[in-house]
């Protein structure tokens, strides 16, 4: 078991997770360990809805006092809602991250492909962390 | 008998050859019917940066706590005010030039020039003015087409929107280059909802697009619609309003609109299609390198050349023409490599290749970027947006652009600016060193990371980053 990375997600290599809910619907958001190198989270540029998402592209920045990084699309997708708190409550990305702070809400393009995601402990293996 | 040189138009490219002739001792008569100062100090580049730095204080004022700083009451921008604050300074860089001019006995003749030939020019009430040379400095003017003109309270150019005496609620601007960009940003931050339509896919076409892309983001983090890849045909009147329109369709609606598509050289009513002086597609006056027309002694400089439309490349191009009037000793100008200054929020300065250049001119490129907020200079003034980025020939390892965006970077390219003037490679920036904490540091990291040994910088590279480091 593991607090930081729940294993009702999947987990890309790079930084984002991926809840599958009804249908051919997912949640993605970022995960623990993006959140904490970040630190606090300042801004988020997501698409906007009914904009296209490719695997291993960025889809968009979530940007800190520290940097901006890319957020890399951990499947290909339609946006169906943005997350509307982020806009002025970016920090729930850091208190929240699977929670209140996730960023989109998708239709998969192809929801039986997503072989390429992690679960959580296989994730922690990959990144060499305990949790 | 020292020479006389006429010149019509007093802006930056005719007050600077008036300054710069009378220096070499020439008499010069500087004709030109309005006062002196052009486009740029009137409606232009000195308006609009005070507006800027006003923007600026505003925005530092609005998050004064973040910095430590208890404000009572509140803070609300003034328009009039404004205005009349930029009025001031208009008014003092105005006496600025007339005294300069007096000190060095330049004429200022306020009329109308015709040019009649390369020594000629009439100026109506003043006869005809006879001189060894004439230049022709009379700028550009904003473009307005017919289909445009749906509402002329309602639909400006730059020309007049500082004229306005309340600011719209929802103001639409029709454009994607430095005027456009530029007004976004004043009017965003003064409150002012909005839009801007494009032709292109990002706003500053022209600007690197690593450059462009924190731009469209800062738009978008400041709440500014930026509609691309829409050519806007027709304007339409509406009740409260205008609307856009683009294959028939409305695209846009706004209270009021700025056409912010360009400019066009001053050419017109003049005299110079009677003269015979050969113009081009665009009705700029064609010119070589020492600014010379076809006609013997009349030369063309600043805007009206069509050459670059930038207040500092006509003052440039003036001292050239002045120089090769007076046979002065001179070089034709090396037009690639002149700065440029956008004053978004944040601003940019640019000078040389943007990385698409340099690939399609041939170069193997190598780039180098560096986040200004990774400068403790930077986190110390909480001014986080930012970039400093290199473009390098990968081979000979000589540098053919810098390009900065954020806090201060119009005055921090000229380091490049210079580099590139002496043909210097990258080692030239990574070999001198910057002092500690100032934000010119971004521009060495950046060289640094050009050669992929930037100190401050993960060295794991990001995943999007294509381009390769310097062997």
């Amino acid at each position: 078991m593991t607090t930081h990375y729940p294993e009702d997600r999947l987990y890309h290599r790079d930084a984002l997770w991926l809840k599958k809910l009804e249908g051919d619907e997912a949640l993605v958001g970022i995960n623990h360990y993006a959140q904490n190198s970040l630190g606090e989270v300042v801004f988020l540029d997501l698409p906007r809805v009914g904009a296209t998402i490719r695997c291993d592209d960025a889809l968009g920045t979530v940007e800190s006092r520290k940097a901006v990084s890319d957020m890399i699309a951990p499947v290909d997708g339609t946006v169906l809602e943005v997350n509307p708190r982020l806009r002025n409550e970016p920090t729930l990305i850091n208190s929240d991250p699977y929670g209140d702070g996730w960023a989109l809400r998708i239709r998969l393009a192809r929801p039986n492909d997503i072989g390429h995601l992690y679960d959580a402990s296989a994730y922690l293996t990959l990144m060499g962390l305990t949790d | 008998m020292s020479k006389h040189i006429a010149i019509v138009g007093g802006g930056p490219a005719g007050y600077v050859a008036a300054s710069h002739a009378a220096a070499e001792g020439a008499r010069v008569t500087l004709i030109d019917p309005h006062p002196l100062g052009g486009t740029c100090l009137h409606r232009g580049c000195i308006p609009t940066k005070t507006l800027v730095e006003v923007c600026n204080l505003f925005e530092k004022m609005r998050r004064a706590e973040s910095y430590g700083l208890r404000m009572s009451g509140t803070v609300e921008p003034d328009w009039p005010a404004m205005r009349a604050k930029a009025g001031q300074v208009i008014d003092l860089l105005n006496t600025g030039i007339n005294s300069l001019m007096a000190d060095r006995q330049v004429v200022h003749v306020q009329g109308r020039g015709h040019i009649l030939d390369g020594q000629h020019v009439g100026v109506s009430g003043h006869g005809v003015i006879e001189a060894d040379a004439v230049l022709v400095c009379t700028g550009s003017s904003p473009i307005l087409p017919e289909s445009f003109v749906a509402d002329r309270a309602r639909v400006v150019t730059s020309d007049d929107l500082l004229q306005w005496d309340t600011l719209p609620r929802f103001l639409l601007i029709v454009g994607d280059g430095v005027v456009a960009c530029e007004y976004a940003f004043i009017m965003n931050a003064l409150g002012v909802q909005v839009t801007l339509v494009a032709m292109g896919e990002r706003p500053l076409p022209f600007i690197d697009s690593d450059i462009s892309a924190i731009v469209q983001r800062e738009m978008r983090r400041r709440g500014i619609e930026f509609i691309n890849k829409c050519a806007v045909e027709s304007l339409m009147s509406i009740p409260d309003g205008v609307v856009a329109l683009a294959d028939e369709k409305a695209v846009a609606s706004a209270e009021r609109v700025l056409v912010a598509i360009g400019r066009r050289p001053n050419t017109d009513g003049m005299g110079l299609e009677e003269a015979g002086v050969a113009l081009g597609a665009r009705g700029e006056i064609l010119t070589d390198g020492y600014m010379r027309t076809n006609l013997n002694g009349l030369y063309a400089v600043g805007d009206v050349n069509g050459r670059l439309a930038l207040a500092h490349a006509a003052s440039a191009q003036a001292r050239l023409a002045v120089d090769h009037a007076l046979g002065v000793e001179c070089m034709p100008l090396d037009e690639s490599i002149i700065p440029w200054a956008v004053f978004t929020m944040p601003e940019i300065g640019s000078v040389g290749m943007t990385e698409q250049q340099a690939i399609e001119k041939g170069h193997a490129v190598s780039t180098g970027r560096f986040d200004l907020r990774g400068l403790g200079k930077a986190q110390a003034m909480s001014e986080l947006t930012g970039m400093a980025k290199v473009v390098v020939d990968r081979v000979s390892g000589r540098l053919l652009g810098v390009h900065v965006i954020g806090a201060h970077a119009s005055d921090m390219v000229h380091e490049g600016a210079v580099l590139l003037h002496q043909g210097a490679t990258v080692h030239a920036i990574t070999q001198t060193i910057h002092a500690h904490p100032t934000l010119s540091e971004a521009i060495h990291e950046a060289a640094e990371d050009a050669l992929g040994q930037a100190v401050h910088k993960p060295i794991k590279r990001k995943k999007m980053q294509h381009d390769h480091a310097l062997p």
